[in-house]
């Protein structure tokens, strides 16, 4: 019922604001021009804030400027009262406006941070494909485990099929995004996170680490590579074609500190590489239950739990 | 055993720009002291300064702090913009990699900790004490430690420049990165022994503020009549003593890491790396507000003073700014949205945040309702009033935005998030401080400043504001991240190119303002205050001398109305003067403050480095300097009654010439 | 509503103004010591294959430290006693009785911090093991700063006698002391008991 009033409201602010941007080209904004039902949803609320923030903004704006005028010490035929500094009406405006507006916006936030819970995965008739992101000093492993298939700095999916990304580090904190497709989430040692996108176009799309990691942090970008279902396919047969094994021996050796400008790829990959990298940091042989400030199983049951079951 | 720990010659850096540097700091520091014994100024200077324990030269002192770093956290965000603006498409710039994260850390740990604390505190020392009409803060000599503390840490930061590195971790200084494992050099302990040494100091200004808010108000004063801008430093100073132990915790608990090898906030040894993120906020998000509320009190004031009319909506004000202290510690985890917690959480936190908008939304109004049906002065102060009601509404807005999970999802360490925390913090923070130091300037040196060049700086600020950050909104929104060295994109680059300009605009301000002051001093007997009140103020800071006896008020002023000095003129008891004076005790000046300063810097030093033995002598002797100072008894004198006559008379002899009486 | 401190009063601050600065100064040490909680309790599981507090935690050392320093509260109070009685050798014996259980209290402490770096329990072993010497010696850390104070208080009784100024620092650091006790009794539960217990 909420949902739905909040949907009928939102539907006639975005005709407002279709007007109102209709002028802009946020073509050239990547956050702008989502590719993805993530993306989209987040370009909304984006614009339908930035529209409610308007009619806050333009007021203060217009008002700021003629009362400043308006009684410049100057103008002598304004009305002056020195002693007058309350008035319940003003108050009531004063609080009751910004209380709407929070009102407003409180119920949009509640259903979108819902709605866009990067755990939650995106509806889809199409099996989803998981991918493990390992960051490192200072690239990104993309672990296709179903595939047994590696990949440095490329990100390749096909179109039209949720993705299941878990994330970790090798190191410290990083920050995974890919901004035409919406949501950031750290990836931090020992730990796992997960993020659920998806892409309904083809193209190349820029990534990257958006956390502050050393030296080589501002070349910690990859390509998000959105395909055609046979594109994907081919790509898998390039992967295993051209790929190096990598176990982890192998892997702690890549990880060590470097910039990588182009793709690399690994096939076959080790099994649970994934979880060897987040074990790396646990006791050895015994699970390890760490508190975690949220109540999301960022942590990994290391040893036999169900989510090992899923890696492939 | 290595007597100098860490310390050698390879501690000297070899990168040109930054020797350059520290050949300029070495020289800056010669010539200070060689000018100071070439006009035999060293006795004055310890007297006057180096011991006082009184309230407003040690504000003096903190703002000249605040300038210092002001300069040195700009030139730190010139040579980032410079490098953005060049780096693109292949071309690494002028910087390398380390140099520039020294520079985006120092930059944030300067403005923040050495140019925006000791500014508001300096304000803080200047006109709380005169506005409440007390003699002095409640515990003089702590207000002392609190400044060489300051300044201590301060010369650690400046320290870094010549020997070692500053941290490349950032501001916020998050771990693990910070840690001995991926950090092994002195930097972020440079970062640490700073932030804690100054953390120590604030928090120890947030107690003696408190209480002198809370204890030594003029007779009549009660808290519904204190002036606005002593009720925000009271807010900010309840936020430094509940937040400052949280900071200084996690300093403590991360030092641990690095020194002992404990397993807090470490990847591996069950250390909790997310811990340090939470904790870091819990102090992080109040300490916005500590930064922010001070300059809410200035715009209260100056609004009402040069608007010729009582502040408007003060009970609501007051109100908003109980409300904004309390939720401030409410909301941390915004900080993090992209961190993995789940959907509630994070709309909790989210609309805790956006409860926010509304106390700072209805004093924007009240503020614009007190210009309404005023007398409108143009003076310096309003016209930095004016350029923060709009620009910081902006920031406001964005804020809005970025407290949606949904939004900051994208824009989390993104350029749009360093655009909006620059859009509150610059007109929030930094305008209300700029209007507040030509606002007070007058009382505390008996001059006003020249408002041609002030008007100049308020334009180079203002125009370079939007030239700066409007670009780095859309950059955000492009996708850029921010901290980057070099980047390949090269549609970022034109946008880079006017932040850089805007930052060129802003560099004319900073300029502006050092010819303001050095304008001021020149033609300071034109721009001479001889009543003690150049505004037509409405607060009892203006009812005493510019610059005010040591002793603030000969006879301690009752207060009958909320602005006190203006229903003290109507009711034509201003200037009025007293039938008999009484002795006045005043506390005696103490070189313990400024000892204890020295002896931080000696043991942060020592500790950065590794010089264990140091590290023990000069903790031992700051021990023995508090004991010594605490057993003292005699620490107050006698300003007799006909002495304080003589002064007052000479006063009002000199109020009479001037024909203000 | 305002005091009289700006009205003319004598040598220094009237003791109730200083005394409410020192409550607030313990606020701000209660901050402190809840941060130090709060880690202790998220991490308090994290024992990286080593031991753990039911392993650890000797009960009956721990209630003869608690003991040592309820008991230095209580002489205390009886120097407090004295000291309102103007009773100056009463003031000196109970301060260096209050002293003599206050090293008694370290010592146990450091005695069980030297028994488990010994058996191996190092603050380097685990995030659990590092929290729990941050915190517990935190805590002897304060109570260490305030042995020393007590010893400058002795002497300043002895040389100065029990004048205003003297006393108006003794209540000060009686109520230090106390809430040091107080702290204890938190570090007592959270740490040892759910330790041993948990």
């Amino acid at each position: 019922m909420l949902r739905n009033s909040l949907r009928l409201f939102a539907g006639a602010m975005m005709i407002g604001l279709t007007l109102l941007v209709s002028g802009c080209d946020f073509s050239y904004m990547s956050t702008m021009n989502p590719v993805g039902p993530i993306g989209e949803t987040e370009r909304d609320i984006t614009l339908l804030t930035i529209l409610l923030m308007a009619f806050v903004f333009i007021p203060i704006l217009g008002m700021t400027i003629a009362i400043a005028w308006r009684y410049r010490s100057t103008s002598t035929n304004s009305k002056y009262t020195p002693d007058w500094d309350h008035s319940w009406l003003v108050e009531l405006f004063a609080w009751g406006g910004p209380i709407i507006i929070l009102i407003i916006l409180a119920v949009m936030t509640w259903i979108s941070t819902h709605d866009l819970d990067p755990y939650k995965a995106i509806d889809s008739d199409a099996k989803p494909i998981r991918i493990n992101a390992v960051a490192t000093d200072w690239k990104w492993l993309f672990v296709y485990p179903e595939e047994n298939v590696a990949s440095v700095n490329e990100f390749a999916f096909p179109k039209n099929v949720p993705l299941e990304i878990h994330l970790t580090s090798n190191s410290v904190m990083n920050a995974f995004m890919i901004q035409r497709m919406g949501t950031q989430i750290f990836a931090m040692s020992g730990m796992r996170t997960k993020l659920h996108l998806m892409s309904r176009e083809t193209g190349n799309f820029d990534g990257g680490n958006y956390q502050y990691t050393g030296d080589g942090f501002s070349k910690m970008r990859f390509v998000a590579r959105g395909m055609t279902k046979a594109g994907y396919q081919q790509w898998l047969d390039k992967v295993r074609a051209q790929g190096q094994p990598l176990d982890m021996a192998k892997f702690k050796k890549f990880a060590e500190p470097s910039v990588v400008e182009d793709a690399v790829y690994f096939s076959p990959v080790q099994d649970e590489l994934f979880w060897k990298v987040i074990d790396q940091f646990h006791t050895p042989g015994k699970s390890d239950v760490v508190h975690a400030t949220s109540s999301h199983d960022i942590l990994p049951d290391s040893g036999t739990g169900a989510e090992h079951g899923t890696a492939h | 055993m290595n007597l100098l720990g860490k310390l050698s010659l390879d501690a000297i850096p070899d990168e040109p720009i930054i020797l350059a540097a520290d050949i300029m700091m070495v020289l800056v520091a010669v010539g200070l002291v060689a000018a100071i014994t070439y006009y035999g100024k060293w006795k004055y200077l310890y007297d006057e300064w180096l011991t006082t324990v009184d309230h407003k030269k040690i504000g003096v002192m903190y703002i000249i702090v605040a300038m210092v770093f002001l300069m040195r956290g700009f030139i730190d965000a010139l040579m980032m913009r410079a490098q953005q603006a060049i780096a693109s498409g292949g071309s690494e710039g002028y910087l390398p990699p380390h140099h520039f994260a020294e520079l985006f850390t120092g930059h944030g740990t300067m403005m923040i900790f050495f140019m925006g604390m000791p500014f508001l505190i300096g304000l803080m020392n200047i006109a709380v004490p005169t506005q409440i009409g007390a003699r002095d803060v409640a515990y003089p000599y702590l207000n002392a430690v609190s400044l060489w503390l300051t300044v201590s840490a301060g010369m650690l930061v400046m320290a870094s420049l010549a020997v070692g590195h500053f941290s490349d971790a950032g501001w916020t200084g998050y771990a693990p990165y910070s840690g001995i494992k991926s950090n092994p050099g002195v930097g972020v302990d440079y970062w640490i022994w700073a932030l804690q040494i100054s953390g120590i100091g604030t928090t120890i200004t947030g107690i003696n503020f408190f209480v002198t808010i809370m204890k030594e108000r003029a007779p009549g004063m009660n808290l519904m009549r204190m002036p606005m801008f002593t009720w925000t430093s009271l807010c900010t100073n309840i936020l430094m003593v509940l937040a400052f132990p949280a900071l200084t915790v996690v300093l403590a608990l991360l030092s641990l890491d690095r020194y002992v090898g404990t397993h807090f906030f470490t990847s591996d040894g069950g250390g909790n790396q997310m811990m340090f993120v939470n904790m870091f906020w819990v102090w992080g998000h109040p300490e916005v507000y500590i930064l922010i509320l001070p300059a809410f009190g200035v715009f209260s004031e100056v609004t009402a003073t040069f608007s010729n009319k009582r502040l408007f909506g003060y009970a609501s004000l007051v109100y908003a700014t109980m409300v904004i202290a309390l939720l401030s510690f409410t909301v941390w985890v915004h900080h993090f949205f992209t961190m993995g917690q789940d959907a509630t959480r994070n709309s909790i936190f989210a609309i805790a945040t956006m409860i926010i908008g509304v106390p700072t939304g209805v004093k924007i109004y009240d503020w614009l309702f007190t210009m309404f049906r005023g007398r409108i002065r143009f003076n310096l102060p309003i016209l930095w009033t004016l350029s923060f009601i709009i620009t910081f509404t902006i920031g406001g807005m964005t804020g809005v935005m970025l407290a949606i999970p949904g939004i900051d999802f994208k824009m989390h360490n993104g350029l749009f998030l360093v655009a909006h925390f620059h859009n509150v913090l610059i007109p929030g923070m930094l305008f209300g401080l700029f209007a507040g130091y030509h606002y007070w300037f007058p009382k505390a040196f008996g001059f006003c400043l020249d408002e041609v060049w002030g008007r100049r700086a308020f334009w180079g600020w203002t125009i370079g504001f939007y030239f700066a950050f409007m670009p780095l909104y859309i950059l955000g929104l492009m996708g850029m991240p921010r901290r980057m060295v070099t980047y390949d994109d090269p549609a970022w680059q034109p946008f880079l190119i006017v932040a850089a300009i805007g930052a060129l605009f802003v560099a004319f301000g900073v300029l502006s303002l050092i010819i303001q002051l050095i304008v001021s001093i020149r033609d300071r007997e034109q721009l001479k205050d001889v009543s003690g009140d150049p505004w037509n103020g409405r607060t009892l800071d203006w009812a005493t001398a510019s610059p005010p006896a040591e002793y603030n008020f000969a006879v301690i002023p009752e207060v009958q109305d909320r602005d006190a000095w203006t229903d003290m003129k109507a009711r034509g008891v201003a200037y009025a003067r007293p039938d008999k004076y009484d002795d006045i005790h005043m506390p005696k000046n103490t070189a313990a403050g400024f000892i204890l300063g020295a002896l931080s810097f000696v043991f942060g030093f020592a500790l950065i480095w590794h010089i264990w033995w140091l590290v023990a002598v000069s903790g031992a002797a700051m021990i023995a300097t508090v004991i010594i100072r605490g057993c003292d008894d005699d620490t107050w004198f006698v300003i007799p009654a006909d002495e304080v006559k003589r002064r007052e008379d000479k006063r009002f002899e000199a109020l009479e010439k001037a024909g203000v009486v | 509503m305002s005091h009289g401190a700006n009205t003319v009063h004598g040598a220094s601050r009237p003791d109730t103004i200083v005394n409410f600065g020192f409550w607030v100064y313990l606020m701000s040490d209660v901050i402190l010591f809840s941060m130090l909680f709060t880690m202790f309790v998220v991490v308090s599981d994290n024992t990286f294959g080593g031991p753990g507090g039911a392993e650890l935690f000797k009960l009956r050392d721990v209630f003869f430290e608690t003991m040592a320093l309820l008991f230095s509260s209580i002489t205390f109070g009886f120097a407090m006693l004295s000291m309102h009685a103007k009773h100056k050798g009463g003031v000196l014996l109970w301060l260096l009785v209050t002293f003599i259980f206050g090293v008694l209290f370290v010592t146990l402490e450091l005695h069980e911090f030297y028994e488990l770096i010994h058996e191996g329990a190092t603050p380097q072993t685990s995030a659990f093991l590092s929290a729990f010497f941050t915190l517990v010696g935190t805590h002897g850390t304060h109570v260490t700063f305030g042995l020393i104070w007590i010893l400058v208080m002795v002497g300043q009784v002895a040389f100065k006698g029990v004048t205003p100024p003297v006393a108006s620092r003794l209540f000060r650091l009686a109520l230090f002391w106390h809430f040091l006790d107080i702290v204890w009794i938190a570090v007592f539960s959270t740490v040892y008991l759910s330790g041993v217990m948990g």
